[in-house]
């Protein structure tokens, strides 16, 4: 294991950093379409299957925080080394590398498809990647700490948004909520199965807690930024809803956008252009975490620096795009296949994992 | 001290055997054995003891100077013969028109004794006044029998050596030698007297309201400035030499009470390694020390100005100072520290805390208009309102480059400029000014190989570069913009973003001295943050910046008043 990726004194995280970089996985690229996603199944009502959502994912989040207290001084891969053995545990490594790393690329991929059909029309996807990868290598070469400091750097970079978006409230129309829970609460429930997969991305708590400096705020760290995400997604939601009709939502797929782009100023035009620039570091946070904490599975399972590791993984994403850019269609549907995976590894697998850990820690052979 | 009972050890390092009186725990340089040496008892123990030594050991022995002995070679003791003695000292120094050797009959003894000396560097008034003319005809005050190694000169410091490589380094450093025939030692005599400039204000940072006294280029001088800002004696300094070359020594001062230990070590040990020829200014220095060479942005800050390293040093920070460079290095400092300057603090605080954001702002423009331009100009054309580019068509419509070349274009100019007016005589700076902005600017706008705009976007650029008040920190900035011009040129306002998250990312990473270079910020220390962005009345910052991890957190307060200490 890498000396840079050892957690301990030198290389901690903050309270703050760990809220942070848990907020920063979860808010990416999916945020952009949420609101429309949540109006096509249950209309304005969407909005409290965020809360719903919330609830869920913060949960599953102190569930993880729980595990990991068995085993505080390793990440998951530790643990389950511990508890299970060497061979599952390899099995582990394999199963969050191939996770992160789909969660890196298909956020990596939405977001230059983005830029591409936003901004900059005329440039292939792989060559707006290629932009990135600079960037990219750099932050995961600094390992947990950088990353965090980099989250804290981009959150402030980034205020400023919320109050452009909030001139949008001008343009709000309040009674397109009402009435509240139209058609009761069956579709609202239909629809917290896209929630809460928005909210994926805290299971990056199994690779960061070790990094934490004060443990015991380790669970406070987790409602917080899962209830910061939650503020986020609610206020960009509802601004949408408020801005569009009903219907009008539907028909709009980047909604964020779309509202974003009524935005006009007398000294800048197409403000939506500025925005979406601005935004695509916050996107870039959550693809570059997810990217490290593959890298660090792979690492452990290949010998090789872990930054090594990067280095190719992010060349031969740009070299898989290359040669198989699927365009807005196809990574839709990729992205809705991954989310499945992330209900599995973000909220199923925790509870067993929970379960049986509490029950094994305790005999005396796998106490600490 | 009683006669005969001089305690004193003895230890051999690097194949050397030392002698080390312990007498007192201050007294274990030669200095030492010097003062020891005119006491009237003590003289013949020493003396007796240093002889039994040499016959024991067939070895040399050495006094401690430890510094001093690493670099120098060893080129044996005095003689007994004066005669012997001024051929060795010529021979160590030929070809060296500016040794003086003044040879004369000492009064007291009727022997005939030597001065030597550098001309350029002693002070010309003391050798004739105080040593020279009382050697040679001042009568001895009493009848009584003087000691042996009694010199009735008016001297402060005075030291004996009898190593030849003490005192080639002593006349190189502006002491003057005497021998006396038939002594087996020499004496240094403080008479150094270099020629110094007057304390004068800085140049490259001017001062409003601030002091006006710079450093200028002799060690003791800045620390005596630092001494006098901050006369405590908690003020504590460490004396180091480097250069292999040229000895050139460095003095660490930090407050010992407040300045984290650790910082201490670590600037130390990196001081101690170093192993060249000879430094010559503090931001060599710098550059030797820094944890990331192939950065960009300046690790230390360098200042010339005395207040200015005051107060970085009751912040909790540690002050380099090398002799012959007249600026100080200042360690570890974060990103924020660049942006504030000493008049801050002795303006209102609503007008600096206006300036630095000032400055913020200006930062921003500086690294990222040109760029911006480019990427609005070739590539987000959509960004810019419609009234403003159907002008900037009709500007552009003259003009045959594309927005990169003609940015370039300015921009190199203007950076000409710049150094042009650096380089020549104040007078003529002014007209390569007026030449360069009024007239080249004017007149490429007509030739049509720039637009207006361009000319705006670049002058204001300049502007904003030259508001930093660190000078090192203003020419990095200066040279981003290039690369972010480079960028914008192929990917707009998104190459911006990416050159943007670069240079986070890069600052997050730095380390100064091993602490964290973009701390007040990222890590956010909230409390920090009274001294960064904006400051705040003075009166509020009871503490010193956490980023420093001083050991004493307070600055204002009862308990800090009462106990000295907090926590």
């Amino acid at each position: 294991m890498d000396a840079a990726l050892k957690p301990g004194k030198g290389n901690q995280i903050t309270t703050l950093q760990f809220i942070l970089i848990i907020h920063s996985v979860q808010l990416g690229v999916g945020i952009i379409s949420l609101p429309k996603d949540l109006a096509d199944i249950s209309g304005t009502d969407g909005w409290i299957a965020i809360i719903l959502g919330w609830l869920l994912s913060t949960a599953a989040s102190l569930i993880m925080v729980q595990i990991m207290k068995k085993y505080p001084n390793g990440t998951i891969i530790e643990l389950i080394e511990h508890y299970f053995g060497k061979w599952i545990g390899k099995l582990a490594m394999v199963v969050y590398f191939v996770y992160f790393l789909m969660y890196a690329y298909l956020i990596f991929n939405r977001m230059v498809l983005l830029t591409q059909s936003w901004i900059m029309q005329q440039s292939q996807t792989w060559v707006l990647m290629l932009l990135f990868v600079i960037p990219a290598y750099m932050l995961i070469k600094g390992g947990v700490r950088d990353i965090g400091r980099f989250a804290e750097i981009t959150f402030l970079a980034s205020i400023w948004m919320v109050f452009v978006i909030s001139t949008l409230f001008k343009d709000a129309n309040w009674l397109h909520l009402l009435p509240v829970l139209k058609e009761g609460w069956m579709p609202v429930f239909r629809t917290v199965n896209t929630t809460i997969t928005s909210f994926l991305g805290f299971e990056c708590v199994f690779f960061i807690y070790p990094y934490l400096e004060k443990k015991q705020s380790a669970s406070m760290g987790v409602i917080l930024a899962n209830t910061f995400t939650m503020m986020v997604y609610l206020f960009i939601t509802i601004i949408c809803f408020l801005v569009f009709s009903p219907d009008e939502i539907t028909f709009f797929n980047d909604t964020v956008i779309s509202a974003v782009k009524i935005i006009e100023f007398r000294f800048i035009e197409r403000f939506d252009l500025v925005i979406l620039s601005c935004y695509l570091m916050v996107i870039a946070k959550t693809w570059m975490s997810a990217l490290y904490m593959s890298v660090y599975c792979s690492s452990r399972l290949i010998v090789g620096k872990y930054y090594v590791h990067a280095g190719i993984l992010l060349v031969a994403m740009v070299a898989f795009n290359y040669i198989r850019s699927g365009g807005w269609v196809a990574s839709v549907k990729a992205v809705g296949m991954f989310s499945k995976f992330g209900l599995w590894i973000a909220f199923i697998t925790p509870v067993f994992i929970w379960l049986i850990v509490l029950i094994m820690s305790k005999f005396k052979r796998w106490q600490i | 001290m009683t006669n005969g009972s001089l305690p004193f050890v003895v230890f051999v390092h690097r194949r050397r055997v030392h002698l080390r009186i312990i007498s007192s725990p201050n007294w274990h340089n030669e200095e030492t054995a010097g003062t020891i040496l005119n006491t009237k008892d003590g003289g013949a123990a020493v003396e007796f003891f240093f002889r039994l030594f040499k016959l024991l050991t067939h070895r040399q022995i050495i006094m401690m100077q430890q510094s001093k002995e690493d670099h120098t070679p060893d080129r044996g003791t005095v003689d007994l013969s004066l005669q012997a003695n001024l051929v060795q000292l010529q021979a160590i120094f030929s070809k060296a028109p500016d040794l003086i050797i003044r040879t004369f009959i000492y009064k007291q003894t009727g022997q005939k004794a030597a001065l030597a000396y550098l001309c350029g560097l002693v002070d010309k008034n003391s050798i004739n006044n105080n040593v020279l003319y009382q050697l040679m005809f001042e009568p001895i005050a009493d009848s009584e029998p003087m000691p042996t190694n009694y010199l009735p000169i008016t001297i402060g410091d005075l030291k004996s050596t009898t190593q030849w490589s003490n005192i080639e380094l002593m006349l190189l450093e502006g002491h003057s030698i005497l021998f006396l025939e038939g002594a087996e030692l020499a004496y240094s005599l403080d008479t150094q007297g270099w020629p110094q400039r007057a304390i004068t204000d800085s140049q490259i940072e001017a001062s409003l309201k601030g002091a006006h006294q710079g450093f200028i280029e002799s060690g003791w001088q800045n620390v005596a400035l630092l001494r006098r800002m901050i006369s405590t004696r908690e003020l504590k300094m460490l004396e180091l030499y480097v250069g292999t070359r040229v000895r050139s020594k460095v003095t660490i001062l930090y407050l010992e009470d407040v300045t984290a230990p650790h910082l201490v070590e670590e600037l130390q040990k990196r001081l101690m390694a170093l192993n060249v020829d000879c430094i010559i200014n503090t931001g060599e220095l710098a550059e030797y020390l820094e944890d990331r060479p192939f950065s960009l942005l300046p690790q230390f800050i360098t200042t010339e100005r005395p207040d200015t390293a005051a107060s970085q040093l009751l912040q909790g920070r540690i002050c380099v100072v090398l002799d012959r460079s007249s600026s100080v290095m200042v360690a570890p400092v974060g990103i924020a520290a660049f942006f504030q300057g000493i008049d801050d603090y002795s303006t209102r605080w609503p007008v600096a805390s206006f300036m630095r954001i000032l400055r913020f702002i200006a930062c921003f423009v500086a690294a990222f208009l040109p760029g911006f331009y480019i990427a609005c100009i070739s590539f987000n054309v959509e960004v810019i309102p419609l009234d403003l580019i159907l002008s900037i068509g009709q500007f552009r419509a003259a003009v045959p480059f594309p927005p990169f070349i003609e940015a370039m274009l300015m921009e190199l100019m203007l950076e000409m400029l710049r150094e042009a007016g650096i380089r020549l005589p104040a007078p003529v700076g002014q007209t390569v000014g007026i030449v360069g902005g009024i007239v080249i600017g004017q007149a490429a706008v007509q030739a049509g190989i720039v637009s207006n705009l361009m000319v705006v976007v670049v002058s204001s650029t300049a502007v904003a570069s030259f508001i930093l008040p660190n000078y090192d920190m203003a020419s990095s900035i200066r040279l981003i913009r290039f690369p972010v011009m480079f960028i914008a040129s192929f990917f707009g306002i998104i190459g911006i973003v990416v050159c943007f998250m670069v240079l986070v990312i890069h600052l997050v990473q730095l380390r100064s001295l091993g602490e964290s270079y973009s701390s007040p910020i990222a890590p956010i220390r909230i409390r920090d943050w009274k001294d960064v962005f904006i400051r705040l009345p003075v009166w509020s910052m009871k503490k010193r910046p956490e980023s420093v991890r001083s050991l004493q957190k307070t600055r204002i307060g009862p308990k800090h008043q009462l106990k000295g200490d907090d926590e």
